[in-house]
C-alpha cells in the first residue's frame, strides 16, 4: 500500500499541476508560509466546532434540546473551514506530493477527515430526531468519538513531516 | 548591563537542564512536544474562536452563555499543555527563541489575551446572569472582539518562528 502511495506521489510530482505550484511558491516566497497559517487556522476553527461540539455532546447538554440547534449553527463554519482546509492542503500537497504520500500520517488523515465530518452529519441528523429529555448513551459515546478523532486529525496532520513510512 | 548578563545566566542555565539535554539529544521528543503544542493550541484557539464570537453576539445567539461557557475548564486544560509543551521546546534552544522577533511578539500577544481574559473576568463576567440569554453588553463584545484578534495574530506568529531570525 505504501509502496503504492509512494508512485502516486511520484506521479504527482510530474504532473503540470505540481510544477505550477512549484513555480508559483518559488515566485512568492511567503505563498507557503501563508497556506500553512490559513490550513492552522482553518484546523483551528474545527476543532473549535465539530471536535468540542462531540465533547460538549460527551458530557451532556444542561437542556438537550440546544444540542441540535448548536450543532446546526455550527453546520456553516464546519463547511467553510473544511473547504479553505480542502484548497490549502491540496496546493500544499501539489507543492511537494512525496512529503505527503511517503509519509504513514497523510492517508489516515485523509480517513479520518471523511469519518469525522461524516461523524458530525450523522449526529446532526440523529439530534434533530431526537425527542427525549436526556442524550441517549449511544449519542454520548458518539460524542467521545467524534472529539477523539478530531484530536486524531490534527495530531496526524502534525506528524506528516515526521513519521516517514520505508 | 547587570540584567542583560541575568538573563544570559538564566537562558544558559536553562539550556543545560538535564531535561533540555534530553531533548536535544533524542530525535523523538522535538515530534512529540511540536505535535502536543499545535493540537493543545489548536484545541485552545478553536475553543476560544467560538466563545468570542458569542462573546460578540455574532454565533448561537440564541444559546445561553453560561452553557457556551462550558468548555473554558478544557481551554484551561490544552493552555496548560501547550504552556508544558512549549516550555520543554524552547528550554533547549532558550537564547536562539528569545532572539527571534516573532517568538518575542507571540509571548508579548499571550500576555496582552491573559490580561484581556482577566479584565473580562474581573469586569463584565460578574454580572453574566444579567445578560445570560440577551444581547451582550459593549464591555463583553469588545473583549471577544480583542480576544479573537490577539489569538489569530499568536498564531499567525507562532508558525512564523521558524522563517523568522
Amino acid at each position: 500500500m505504501w509502496a503504492l502511495a509512494h508512485q502516486i506521489g511520484i506521479g504527482i510530482n510530474q504532473s503540470a499541476f505540481s510544477a505550477w505550484a512549484r513555480g508559483l511558491a518559488n515566485i512568492y516566497f511567503w505563498l507557503i508560509p501563508a497556506m500553512q497559517i490559513t490550513h492552522l487556522l482553518g484546523m483551528s476553527v474545527l476543532m473549535g466546532s465539530a471536535g468540542l461540539y462531540g465533547l460538549r455532546l460527551a458530557r451532556g447538554f444542561d437542556q438537550p434540546g440546544i444540542a441540535a440547534s448548536a450543532g446546526a449553527s455550527l453546520l456553516p463554519w464546519i463547511i467553510g473551514a473544511a473547504l479553505v482546509q480542502s484548497l490549502t492542503g491540496v496546493f500544499m500537497v501539489l507543492h511537494r506530493p512525496t512529503r505527503a504520500f511517503d509519509s504513514l500520517m497523510f492517508l489516515p488523515k485523509l480517513a479520518l477527515i471523511v469519518l469525522g465530518l461524516s461523524l458530525f452529519l450523522v449526529l446532526l441528523y440523529k439530534l434533530k430526531r431526537q425527542t427525549s429529555e436526556r442524550l441517549s448513551v449511544m449519542l454520548r459515546l458518539a460524542g467521545a468519538s467524534l472529539f477523539s478523532c478530531w484530536i486524531a486529525i490534527a495530531l496526524a496532520g502534525r506528524l506528516i513531516s515526521f513519521i516517514r513510512a520505508g | 548591563m547587570l540584567q542583560e548578563i541575568s538573563l544570559q545566566e538564566i537562558l544558559t542555565r536553562l539550556e543545560d537542564l538535564p531535561i533540555s539535554q534530553e531533548i536535544t539529544d533524542n530525535p523523538i521528543w522535538f515530534p512529540v512536544l511540536e505535535a502536543m503544542h499545535v493540537v493543545s493550541l489548536g484545541l485552545v484557539v478553536g475553543a476560544v474562536l467560538f466563545l468570542d464570537l458569542r462573546l460578540m453576539g455574532v454565533f448561537a445567539r440564541k444559546e445561553p452563555m453560561h452553557e457556551a461557557a462550558k468548555v473554558i475548564g478544557l481551554i484551561w486544560l490544552a493552555a496548560g499543555l501547550a504552556f508544558m509543551s512549549g516550555f520543554l521546546m524552547f528550554a533547549p534552544a532558550a537564547s536562539r527563541y528569545l532572539a527571534n522577533t516573532a517568538f518575542d511578539l507571540k509571548m508579548g500577544l499571550i500576555f496582552l489575551a491573559g490580561l484581556n481574559m482577566l479584565v473580562l473576568h474581573l469586569g463584565v463576567w460578574r454580572r453574566l446572569a444579567d445578560w445570560n440569554e440577551s444581547a451582550p453588553p459593549f464591555a463583553a463584545r469588545l473583549a471577544g472582539a480583542v480576544s479573537l484578534t490577539l489569538w489569530v495574530l499568536i498564531v499567525i506568529l507562532g508558525r512564523m518562528v521558524p522563517f523568522t531570525q
